[in-house]
This record gives C-alpha cells, sequence and structure tokens, in this order.
C-alpha cells in the first residue's frame, strides 16, 4: 500500500497536539499523586496504637499555650520573625490545644 | 488513637516526633525538614553555620535569617525571665568538669554587665556588641520544640521529645521524668497541652555557668524539670531554678516541676 508523504491537514495536526497536551496533564497530576503518597508512607516513620499508662504523681500543671499563634506569619517558611521581640512567640498553638481526651503515647524529659 | 512516630538527628542527639491523623506522616516529614534546617543555621560546632558566622561578624547589626533572630530574640526573653541567671551571651571557655566544683554550694548570680540585654531583632538582623557571641544550647532545644510545634498543630495530637525538652498537645500523655543518676524513671506527671524541660549536672558533667564567675555553678541542685506553657519557657526555668539552688527554686517554677538535690532528696513544686 502506499505511504503518503504529505503533512496531516492542519485539523489532524491541532488534535494531535491537543491530545499530547491532554496526555502530558494526566501523567504530571499521577506523578504528583504518586510522590505525595510515597512521601506520605516514607521515610522512617512508623505507627504505633498508644496504650495508657499509669499515673502516679502530682496536678496537671498545664495552661494551655500562652505565647502567639503562627498562622499569619507572612514568611515564606512559616516562623516569621518575633512577634513581640521577647522571644515567646515560638510555636505556641493556643487555638488549636483542645484535650480530645484521646490517651497519648508517654513522652520522657531528662538531661540531654 | 494511632500515633506515627519519627526520629531525627540533630543537634548532636535524637528528636521524637509523635503525631496523630490521616495527615500525621506527611506533617512529621515537614518537622524533619525543618529541625534539619535549625541544625544547619544554629549549630555552633559549624564554622559555616549562620550562627558562628553571626557571632564572628564584627559589625554591631548583622543580616539575619527567621531563624537565627528567632534565637537571638530568645536571649533577652531568657535573661528578663530568669532575672539574668540564664545568660545566654556567656560562652564558657572550659570543657564541662566531671567533678563537682570546690566548695560549698551556692546560688549563682547574674552577670552585672546584663549583655543579654543588649541583644535586639528586628525584621530582618540582629544586634548585639560585636564580641558578643550567642549560644544556641539549651534556647535552641526548647526553640526546635516550640517552632515544630507550631509545624504540627493542625494534627489532633501531636508531641516532640527534643532532647530532654517535651512539648504537646491534643492528648493525655504521661510524662516521665528521668533520674539523674540512671535510666531509671523518677516519676510520672499527666500532660495534656504543655511542656517540660530538665536540666542539669549529672550526666554531661558540671556545664551550667554561673553567669558572674563564668565558672560551673553548685548550688546544691543536680537536676530541676520545669513545667510551662512553652519548650522555651520551660527550658529557661528549669536552668534558672537548678542556677539559683534550693531555697529560691520555687520561684522559678511557677507552673510547677521537680528539683532533685545534691543529697538525692526529691522537692516537688
Amino acid at each position: 500500500m502506499p505511504q503518503s508523504t504529505e503533512p496531516p491537514p492542519v485539523g489532524q495536526r491541532l488534535r494531535l497536539v491537543r491530545r499530547r497536551i491532554t496526555a502530558a496533564t494526566l501523567a504530571t497530576f499521577v506523578a504528583a499523586w504518586l510522590a505525595v503518597a510515597a512521601l506520605g508512607k516514607g521515610g522512617s516513620t512508623s505507627t504505633a496504637q498508644t496504650s495508657p499508662s499509669p499515673t502516679t504523681a502530682t496536678s496537671t500543671q498545664n495552661d494551655g499555650g500562652a505565647s502567639s499563634a503562627q498562622s499569619d506569619d507572612p514568611e515564606s517558611d512559616g516562623f516569621g520573625p518575633s512577634q513581640s521581640g521577647d522571644g515567646s512567640g515560638s510555636g505556641a498553638d493556643s487555638g488549636s490545644s483542645q484535650s480530645s481526651g484521646q490517651q497519648g503515647g508517654p513522652v520522657t524529659t531528662g538531661q540531654s | 488513637m494511632k500515633e506515627h512516630a519519627r526520629t531525627v538527628e540533630v543537634f548532636g542527639g535524637r528528636v521524637a516526633l509523635l503525631g496523630a491523623g490521616r495527615e500525621a506522616p506527611l506533617a512529621l516529614a515537614v518537622a524533619e525538614a525543618l529541625l534539619r534546617r535549625m541544625h544547619a543555621a544554629l549549630t555552633r560546632f559549624d564554622p559555616r553555620s549562620e550562627l558562628c558566622r553571626l557571632n564572628d561578624d564584627a559589625r554591631l547589626t548583622v543580616p539575619a535569617s527567621v531563624l537565627v533572630r528567632r534565637l537571638a530574640a530568645a536571649v533577652p526573653y531568657a535573661g528578663a525571665l530568669s532575672g539574668g541567671l540564664v545568660d545566654a551571651t556567656v560562652e564558657p571557655a572550659f570543657a564541662p568538669e566531671r567533678t563537682a566544683p570546690a566548695g560549698d554550694p551556692r546560688p549563682a548570680t547574674p552577670d552585672p554587665q546584663r549583655r543579654w540585654a543588649q541583644v535586639s531583632v528586628d525584621a530582618a538582623a540582629v544586634s548585639r556588641p560585636p564580641g558578643v557571641a550567642l549560644d544556641s544550647g539549651g534556647l535552641g532545644k526548647g526553640l526546635a520544640a516550640d517552632l515544630v510545634a507550631g509545624r504540627l498543630r493542625g494534627l489532633p495530637s501531636y508531641a516532640i521529645e527534643c532532647m530532654g525538652d517535651v512539648r504537646a498537645a491534643g492528648a493525655e500523655r504521661t510524662l516521665r521524668i528521668a533520674s539523674p543518676w540512671s535510666d531509671e524513671v523518677l516519676a510520672e506527671l499527666p500532660l495534656t497541652d504543655g511542656a517540660a524541660a530538665t536540666s542539669g549536672v549529672t550526666r554531661r558533667g558540671w556545664h551550667l555557668i554561673d553567669p558572674s564567675t563564668g565558672r560551673p555553678a553548685r548550688t546544691g541542685i543536680v537536676q530541676a524539670t520545669a513545667l510551662a506553657p512553652t519548650a522555651l519557657e520551660a527550658e529557661v526555668r528549669a536552668k534558672a531554678a537548678l542556677l539559683s539552688g534550693p531555697a529560691a527554686a520555687r520561684d522559678h517554677l511557677p507552673h510547677g516541676g521537680l528539683l532533685v538535690l545534691d543529697d538525692g532528696e526529691l522537692v516537688s513544686v
């Protein structure tokens, strides 16, 4: 069967280009989705079911955080400058620190 | 509820991160990246770090990143909160001593020069008298825990263990206080939303400095644990309590804490 050496008509070329753009967009989306999924499950992250631990000592000494929140921080890395200049505005999150009544894993404080 | 865990080796030690919720794995990964950036910027043991370059800079005012500005802002905060006992401008010119300093225990006292009060921060730079070096030691740990908490605050619950400094929210937990002499747990407290920090002289030697002498302090307290709303405040209060000695330590622990005296006696505040 003889093959035509003429270029495809303009309409056909436009359809081809449109199809390629669509395919590239879809591929980018899928790749991004896979990357986020892989990152979320990667690294040294592990999961653990925490269990209640007995407590023996005195009263809870929490006051729910007293420093300023950072959600309005204009800096791109999210830390921003100290808002009060006294160093106390470092990451407190009184707005989101409601107790859920759930049991979390134990934590330890000691000399480093 | 299931909690995800992640550990990060930074600041010459190990930071443990806990977080619950579907978004926890990604949030913990972001927190790890933040910790590594903090380490690179604030370490005192790499002359290329931004903090070392700041300390070597002869200018009065030096442009600085937000991380270094946060640390610098913590210096006058710590000085004011502790009455000058926690002075992050005092740079120890010696290695920690393994044996107790000679003489009877006595409270540490502030340096009358108050160099910490001469450190200031604006929107883009750090100002301090040239030659005054900033020490990221204890303040850096508390600051790191608080900044990471800011990253994890969208999770239902989280906790950060940053080499003795703890910050947690969203779930009822057990806070274990380690013994100054062994790996045993000395006491347990309930902790829901807040922070804790411990300072002591039995693990790393006598490295806590009396600001007025520049020498290791021996005050009659070998370990102090402080509770506070933020890890930075807890860190400052723990150090201040230890440095002030048994008679005045309570004044530095308004949110509570635990003291271990020279003779092993426990004092709950």
